[in-house]
């Protein structure tokens, strides 16, 4: 059966489809500095403040003692080494270390996230 | 009454359908670098109801298989996620229908990539940290690629597909 191709639907598929392609792009390209600090997140509170040049593994539990998981932090990077979820996603993700950057367990609630600067520069500008 | 049976009938062949291509897509576990990301064939039979039928129907088929899929596979978390992606995808694409504007390429990638922002926003509320959002990007190039496989299989479906 022979396809007919409607120009103008097309045109604006690829519009559309550029058009996310772009957006995503100047996400990507936005400026971002290499961080400082780690910060652990557990239910949108704060469970620890790490420095990125310090390394270390910091187990984070439940409030039984269970261990949920193990994050490190070596040579300036950090990532998850132990999920005790059955996906294991975020024990999967390379190591971050750009201001922003972050990783997700998300059965066990957890955002281990990049922060940067040292708190003055904030108010610079 | 024939006319409700009929309804009936298409309704629960079509959310069959879609739960089959959830699972194939449960038992295949893509793994791209981000958690949740999904090929997201079960809404080629979703883009399809709202082309052939109506909206009310791909609606229908839409929340049936979220619901039915959850309770067979899911967890209330991920029954979260896939409800608040499913309704904001699923009213982008209506929207981008009904402009006219568009092809059901076009429809399908606005659908994935509203599915995407859905699921970040429901995470947020989860782990209480809009930094998830740092996964947008990846996420845009990944729900444009996939909604362009997704819409063109769809594409395909409905002209191959003779209407009843």
């Amino acid at each position: 059966m022979a396809m007919k191709i409607n120009k103008r639907v097309l045109a604006a598929d690829i519009c559309l489809i550029a058009f996310v392609l772009l957006v995503a792009l100047v996400l990507f390209l936005l400026p971002k500095e290499q961080g400082t600090k780690v910060e652990l997140l557990r239910g949108g509170e704060s469970i620890g403040i790490y420095s990125l040049n310090t390394d270390i593994s910091v187990e984070v539990k439940d409030d039984n003692g269970a261990l949920l998981n193990t994050v490190c932090i070596k040579n300036g990077k950090a990532f998850v080494s132990y999920a005790s979820c059955s996906g294991g996603d975020c024990a999967k993700k390379k190591p971050i270390y750009m201001e922003g950057q972050c990783i997700v367990c998300l059965p066990n609630g957890l955002t281990v996230i990049i922060r940067g600067g040292n708190g003055i520069d904030g108010v610079t500008g | 009454m024939k006319k409700r049976t009929v309804l009936l009938t298409r309704l629960a062949l079509m959310i069959a359908l879609s739960m089959i291509f959830s699972y194939i897509e449960h038992l295949l576990n893509l793994n791209v670098g981000i958690p949740g990301v999904k090929l997201g064939t079960a809404n080629i039979v979703c883009l399809f109801a709202l082309y052939r039928f109506s909206w009310y129907e791909a609606f229908g088929v839409n929340m049936g298989r979220i619901a039915l899929s959850a309770l067979l596979f899911g967890t209330p978390v991920s029954l979260l996620y896939s409800a608040v992606g499913g309704v904001l995808a699923f009213a982008a694409m209506l929207a981008l229908k009904k402009t006219k504007l568009f092809g059901t390429v076009g429809v399908s990638v606005g659908g994935s990539v509203m599915h995407c922002i859905g699921q970040l926003c429901a995470a947020t509320l989860i782990t209480g940290s809009v930094a998830v959002f740092s996964y947008l990007p990846l996420m845009l190039v990944w729900a444009t690629v996939f909604g362009t496989v997704t819409g063109g299989i769809c594409l395909l479906a409905l002209k191959r597909i003779k209407k009843p």
